[in-house]
C-alpha cells in the first residue's frame, strides 16, 4: 500500500524540495531535511533505486538528473518517492519507481513536463492517479499526450524457477478447463493434453513430441501460474513417510471431505476417512506401497484408489516420498554390471535420477545395489 | 497482459537448474555481511575511518562491476534500443562476496546522518546492497561529560559516528534486524568508552594518520592506508574481528576495548542446519516446546564450552554444562543442579539459542532413530571428513546407512549390549555425533482415537457422511445404542432419563441412599447381568465402590462424543475395569499431538504398561510415527 508519492527537486536557489507531494502534509519539511540527502543525491548514487528507512516510514526513490544548458544550474536534479509504512514490504514496487523515473525523465525531455511552472495542476493530477490507480488496482496506464502511455504494475515478487527433472511427475491442480481457457501457445498447448498426473517428463516429452528442454520450460512457466505441482514418480516400489502435517487431516475437515472425493475408486462407494487416515498412517519408513496394497487391510476394500491417494498425501504434504541413494564406497571396487552408472553412485543421486538417466527400471538397479557388497544404500 | 508473453517465453531453451544443495549453502553465505563501516562526520567534514574487507580494486574506468543481475522471468527483447541508447545497463555493488565500486568518499558521505537521524535505526537499501548502521551523535555526551574544556575541543573534532554493516538486499528482514541490534551494540558501545576514556579520538587519530600519510604520496593505493589502520588501530582490530567472526561462525563475543561487553548470536546462521531454515518470530514459539522430559545435547566440547562463557557468566549455567549428558533429561537435571524448572527451561532455552546445545529426547535402548530427510549422503560432503577427523576406521556413509530404516540404537550394529562395551561406547559415540549434526530424527509415535465408524453403521451407507460432517448431531440411533448399552450396564432405574452433567456429589448421594435401603445380595445379581461380571467378579472391589466407579468413568467418557465412546466401550478390554479407568485417563493424550514419551512421562507409566494397553484398545486407536517439532527443529 502506497501510503504517499513524493516529488521532490533540486530548486536552483532553495536546494531540495518537496514539489509535489499526495496526499498533502504527509511528510513533514522537518523531516524532508532530516532525510534529503538520501533523496537529491550526490551524482555517484544517480540513477539507483533507493530505500530509505526511517521516522517509522520506507522511502523508495530514484534520483535522475538530466543535463541540459537550458536549466538554471546546467541540470535538472528530481527524484519521484514512494512512501510506505515501515512494515510493509517495498520490494514489488522497485522496478515501478525506476520505470516511473524514466517515465517522467523522457516528458520532462519532451515537455518540460516536470521544470515548467505552468504544469503543476497536471503534476498533481498524474501523481494522484498514479497514487490511486495503483493502490486499488495494482497497474495504471495514463495516456501523457501523443506519444508517451505511462504503463506501470506492480510486480509480484518471486523466487528462481524451480526446477523439473526428468522424472518428475507434473499435475494440474486447477481443473482442466480452466488452465486450457488461457492463450497458451501452441507448444504448451501440446503438452497440456499429455500431463495426466501419471507421466513423467520424460514420457511427457517423448509422447507430445516435443524437445525435452522445451517441454522443462513450459512446465516451469505453468509452475509459475500455479497451475501445476511437481510430484514423484508413482511405483509400486516407493516408499512414503508420513510427515507430522497428518495432524491436520484430523483438524480440516474440509480436507477431509476433498480427500474423500478425491481418493475414492468409485463415485456411488466413498470410503470413510477414518480408513483413509489410517492408510496413510500405515505409510512409514520401509514399507513400500505394494506393502500396502497386500495387507489385509488394503485400499482396494476401503474404497480407495492407492495411486489418488498417495497423490493427494504427497501434494498437501501429508506423506512425503522416501529416496534412495545407492552409493559406490570405492568407485574401482563396483562390480563390472554396476561400473557404467559407478559415477551416478556419489550420494547426490537417488533412485529415480539413476533410473531416469540411464533407462534402467527400479526393479534392476535394485537387484544390482543388492548384489553388489561395496554398495550402500541411504533412505532419507 | 503477461500471458502476451508466452510465446517468447517457450522459445527461450536455456533452463536454470539449481541444485537444492547449492540453493542451501547459496543462501547461507548470503546472510554474511559484505562489509563492516566506520565513519565519523567532524569539524573537517565526514570521513570514512575503516572498513573491512578491503581489497585492491581493479582500476578501470567502471565504477561498478558490469555483473548484470538476470532476471529469469525477462522478457528476452532482441533488439533494445533503449539500453544501448542510454549505455547504461544494470550493475552490481556486490561482487564476490565483497562491497565494490563505491569511493571511500562517496561511503563517507551517504553514511553519516544528519543529527535528526541519530540516535534511530539507519537503514538504506541502494539497489543491491543494504546498508544498517546507528548513527550516534557524540555532541550531546560532551555536553553531559564534566571533562576539562581542554578536552573538550578535543572531543569537537567527531560530531557524530555510525556503524554500519553492509548487507545484500535480498535478505530476510529479520536477519538485517539482527545486524542493525549489533550495530547498535558497537556503536553506543564506542560512545559510551569515548566518554570515559576519548577512546574514538584516539583511534580515530591513529586512522586519519594513515589516511592523510597515504593521500601525501598521492597513490591511488587505497589498500595500504587500512593495512596500516589494523596494525596500528585496536577499534579496527575489534571491527575486523567482528566480521571475521560473523562470517566464520556467526556469533559475536568480545570486549570492546577491553571494557564493554558486545554479545551478538546470528540466529539464522546458527540454526541454519535446522531443516527448512528458521525464523527468528517461529524460533521463539519452538522455544516454548521445551518438556521436562527433554534434554539437552551440547554441540561443542565442554571444556570448550566453559572456556568460552564469560568470566562472570551466570555460575547455574557452568553448573548446568558440567551435569548434562545426553541420557538425563531437564527434571533430573533441575534436581541435580539444585535450580527450579523454570531457570532450567531458561539456561537451555539460553544455550539452543546460542547454538551451544539442541534439544533431543534423552537417549535411551528404546529410542527409534531414521536418516533425517536434510542429512547429506554425498560420499565426499565436508561433513564427511569431519566425521573421519572424529572416526578414522568408520565411513558416514556406512553409518548412515544402518539408520536407513528406523531403528533402535544398537540393533542396526548387531552389537549384544553385554558382550561388547567398547563397541557400545563407540556406537554411542556415533550416534551422539550423528545427533549432534542432525543427520538423525528421532522416530515418535503419536495416538489417535480414531474408531472406524464403518463397523457400526455399515447396513446404513448415509451414516459414514453424517459423522464426518456433525459430530454432536450424530443422529439419534447412536444416542440410543448408547444409552441402552448404558441402561442394561447401570441396570438403574435413573439411567433412563441419565443426567449427563451429574455431578459427583450427586452420583454419591443416589449411591448411598441405594447402599442403605438394598442389600448387598441384591447388588451381585444385578452386577451379574452386567457385561461387566466377568473382570468384577474376581475383584476384591465393593459392589457399591465399583458402580461409583463405573459412573465417574462413564462421566470422564462422557467428553468423548457418543459414537466414540459407543466403539471404546466395545473393545474386549472395555470390560475390565481398570484398564477402562486407565485408558479414560489417557484419553485427552490421543489426539495425534502427544508421543508415548510424554504420556510415560506425564502418567508415571512404563513402556510396557502402556504399549500393552495401546494393545488392548487397537481397534479404536491409529498410530502414526515421524518426528517431534521440538527436537527436530531446535
Amino acid at each position: 500500500m502506497i501510503k504517499c508519492i513524493l516529488l521532490s527537486e533540486f530548486h536552483h536557489t532553495q536546494g531540495p524540495k518537496i514539489s509535489h507531494q499526495v496526499p498533502q502534509e504527509h511528510v513533514s519539511k522537518e523531516m524532508f531535511d532530516a532525510i534529503q540527502q538520501y533523496i537529491i543525491t550526490k551524482p555517484e548514487l544517480q540513477n539507483r533505486i533507493i530505500t530509505l528507512t526511517s521516522f517509522g516510514c520506507k522511502f523508495v526513490g530514484c534520483p535522475v538528473c538530466i543535463d541540459n544548458s537550458k536549466y538554471q544550474r546546467n541540470a535538472f536534479i528530481f527524484n519521484i518517492c514512494f512512501v510506505f509504512n515501515e512494515g510493509s514490504s517495498s520490494t514489488p514496487y522497485c522496478s515501478v519507481v525506476k520505470k516511473l523515473a524514466s517515465y517522467l525523465t523522457q516528458l520532462e525531455d519532451e515537455h518540460a513536463f516536470l521544470s515548467n511552472p505552468e504544469n503543476t495542476e497536471k503534476v498533481s493530477q498524474f501523481l494522484k492517479q498514479v497514487h490511486t490507480d495503483l493502490n486499488t488496482e495494482g497497474y495504471c496506464s495514463i495516456n501523457m499526450g501523443t506519444s508517451c502511455i505511462v504503463h506501470l504494475k506492480r510486480a509480484a515478487v518471486t523466487r528462481g524457477p524451480i526446477t523439473v527433472q526428468d522424472h518428475d511427475v507434473p499435475v494440474l491442480i486447477k481443473p482442466r478447463d480452466v488452465v486450457m481457457k488461457h492463450q497458451w501457445d501452441l507448444t504448451t498447448q501440446q503438452i497440456l493434453h499429455y500431463v495426466d498426473g501419471v507421466s513423467h517428463v520424460l514420457k511427457i516429452a517423448a509422447e507430445a513430441d516435443v524437445e525435452l528442454n522445451l517441454v522443462k520450460a513450459d512446465l516451469q512457466n505453468l509452475l509459475y501460474y500455479k497451475l501445476l505441482a511437481l510430484v514423484p514418480i508413482f511405483q509400486y516400489s516407493n516408499v512414503y513417510t508420513v510427515t507430522r502435517d497428518i495432524n491436520t487431516f484430523m483438524e480440516d475437515e474440509r480436507l477431509q471431505l476433498e480427500c474423500i472425493d478425491f481418493v475414492a475408486k468409485s463415485e456411488r462407494a466413498l470410503p470413510d476417512y477414518v480408513d483413509i487416515f489410517s492408510l496413510y498412517c500405515s505409510f512409514t519408513h520401509g514399507t513400500t506401497v505394494k506393502d500396502i496394497c497386500t495387507r489385509q487391510m488394503n485400499p482396494h476394500i476401503m474404497k480407495v484408489n492407492e495411486r489418488k491417494l498417495v497423490l493427494f498425501g504427497v501434494m498437501k504434504g501429508l506423506i512425503r516420498r522416501v529416496h534412495k541413494f545407492p552409493i559406490a564406497l570405492k568407485p574401482s571396487a563396483v562390480s563390472s554390471k554396476l561400473q557404467p552408472i559407478v559415477r551416478f553412485l556419489d550420494g547426490k543421486h537417488n533412485f529415480d535420477q539413476i533410473c531416469a538417466l540411464t533407462g534402467l527400471s527400479h526393479h534392476e538397479l535394485d537387484e544390482r545395489c543388492e548384489a553388489d557388497e561395496s554398495i550402500v544404500v541411504c533412505c532419507k | 497482459m503477461s500471458f502476451n508473453s508466452k510465446t517468447i517465453r517457450t522459445h527461450q531453451t536455456r533452463i536454470i537448474h539449481f541444485c537444492p544443495s547449492d540453493m542451501v549453502t547459496a543462501m547461507l553465505s548470503d546472510l554474511d555481511p559484505v562489509a563492516v563501516i566506520l565513519v565519523s562526520s567532524g569539524t573537517k567534514g565526514n570521513r570514512l575511518l575503516f572498513r573491512y574487507p578491503y581489497f585492491q580494486e581493479p582500476h578501470s574506468n567502471h565504477k561498478s562491476s558490469k555483473v548484470a543481475i538476470k532476471n529469469p522471468y525477462a522478457i528476452k527483447i532482441a533488439e533494445n534500443f533503449q539500453d544501448l541508447k542510454k549505455g547504461k545497463s544494470i550493475t552490481t555493488f556486490i561482487k564476490d562476496g565483497s562491497l565494490t565500486g563505491f569511493a571511500d568518499k562517496t561511503l563517507a558521505n551517504f553514511l553519516v546522518a544528519k543529527s535528526e537521524l541519530c540516535g534511530k535505526k539507519f537503514s538504506v537499501k541502494i539497489d543491491d546492497v543494504r546498508f544498517v548502521g546507528f548513527p550516534m551523535s557524540l555532541t550531546q555526551l560532551s555536553k553531559e561529560t564534566n571533562l576539562q574544556n581542554s578536552l573538550n575541543s578535543r572531543l569537537q573534532n567527531i560530531l557524530a559516528i555510525n556503524v554500519v554493516f553492509a548487507l545484500r538486499a535480498n535478505i530476510a528482514e529479520s536477519v538485517t534486524n539482527c545486524y542493525q541490534e549489533l550495530a547498535q551494540q558497537i556503536a553506543v558501545a564506542i560512545a559510551h568508552e569515548e566518554k570515559r576514556c576519548l577512546y574514538l579520538s584516539k583511534e580515530a587519530k591513529i586512522m586519519m594518520a594513515a589516511f592523510e600519510e597515504a593521500s601525501v604520496t598521492g597513490d591511488e593505493d587505497t589498500v595500504s592506508p587500512l593495512k596500516q589502520i589494523i596494525h596500528n588501530s585496536n577499534l579496527a582490530k575489534e571491527l575486523m574481528s567482528v566480521f571475521d567472526n560473523l562470517v566464520k561462525s556467526g556469533q559475536v563475543l568480545f570486549f570492546l576495548n577491553q571494557w564493554v561487553e558486545i554479545n551478538f548470536c546470528l540466529l539464522h546462521k546458527i540454526h541454519a542446519n535446522v531443516p527448512g531454515g528458521v525464523l527468528l518470530e517461529t524460533f521463539y514459539r519452538f522455544l516454548t516446546y521445551v518438556r521436562p522430559y527433554h534434554a539437552i545435547l551440547l554441540t561443542k566440547p565442554e571444556q570448550e564450552l566453559l572456556s568460552s562463557l564469560p568470566l562472570d557468566g551466570c555460575p547455574s549455567l557452568s553448573r548446568l554444562i558440567k551435569l548434562t549428558t545426553p541420557v538425563k533429561n531437564l527434571k533430573i537435571l533441575a534436581l541435580e543442579t539444585d535450580l527450579s524448572i523454570t531457570q532450567i527451561y531458561q539456561l537451555v532455552c539460553h544455550l539452543v539459542y546460542w547454538g551451544f546445545a539442541i534439544l533431543i529426547y534423552p537417549m535411551c535402548q528404546a529410542n527409534q532413530y531414521v536418516l533425517s530427510p536434510s542429512a547429506d549422503t554425498a560420499v565426499d560432503s565436508k561433513l564427511s571428513q569431519e566425521f573421519h577427523t572424529s572416526f578414522p576406521e568408520l565411513h558416514l556413509v556406512v553409518e548412515m546407512s544402518r539408520f536407513s530404516y528406523p531403528s533402535r540404537m544398537h540393533e542396526c550394529f548387531d552389537v549384544e549390549p553385554i558382550a561388547n562395551t567398547a563397541l557400545m561406547d563407540k556406537v554411542n559415540q556415533v550416534v551422539v555425533w550423528m545427533l549432534r549434526h542432525r543427520i538423525l530424527n528421532q522416530l515418535h509415535t503419536y495416538v489417535n482415537l480414531l474408531p472406524s465408524s464403518k463397523k457400526e453403521f455399515s447396513t446404513n451407507p448415509n451414516m459414514c457422511h453424517s459423522t464426518i460432517s456433525s459430530t454432536h448431531s450424530s443422529s439419534s440411533s447412536v444416542q440410543v445404542v448408547e444409552e441402552s448399552y448404558l441402561s442394561i450396564l447401570m441396570e438403574d432405574p435413573t439411567t433412563s432419563n441419565l443426567d449427563r452433567a451429574t455431578s459427583m456429589s450427586d452420583v454419591a448421594s443416589v449411591n448411598s441412599e441405594e447402599s442403605g435401603g438394598q442389600s448387598t445380595t441384591q447388588y451381585t445379581s444385578q452386577l451379574s447381568k452386567s457385561p461387566s461380571h466377568e473382570a468384577n467378579s474376581d475383584c476384591s472391589m465393593l459392589p457399591e465402590d465399583s458402580k461409583l466407579q463405573w459412573r465417574m468413568q462413564d462421566n470422564l467418557l462422557n467428553e468423548l462424543k457418543p459414537g466414540v465412546k459407543a466403539a471404546i466401550l466395545r473393545c474386549p478390554a472395555a470390560k475390565n475395569f481398570e484398564d477402562l479407568s486407565l485408558f479414560a485417563k489417557l484419553v485427552p493424550y490421543f489426539n495425534g499431538k502427544h508421543h508415548l514419551e510424554e504420556i510415560m512421562f506425564y502418567e508415571n507409566l512404563t513402556r510396557s504398561q502402556l504399549v500393552t494397553l495401546l494393545e488392548k484398545f487397537k481397534d479404536v486407536l491409529i498410530l502414526s510415527s515421524h518426528e517431534a517439532l521440538a527436537t527436530t527443529l531446535i
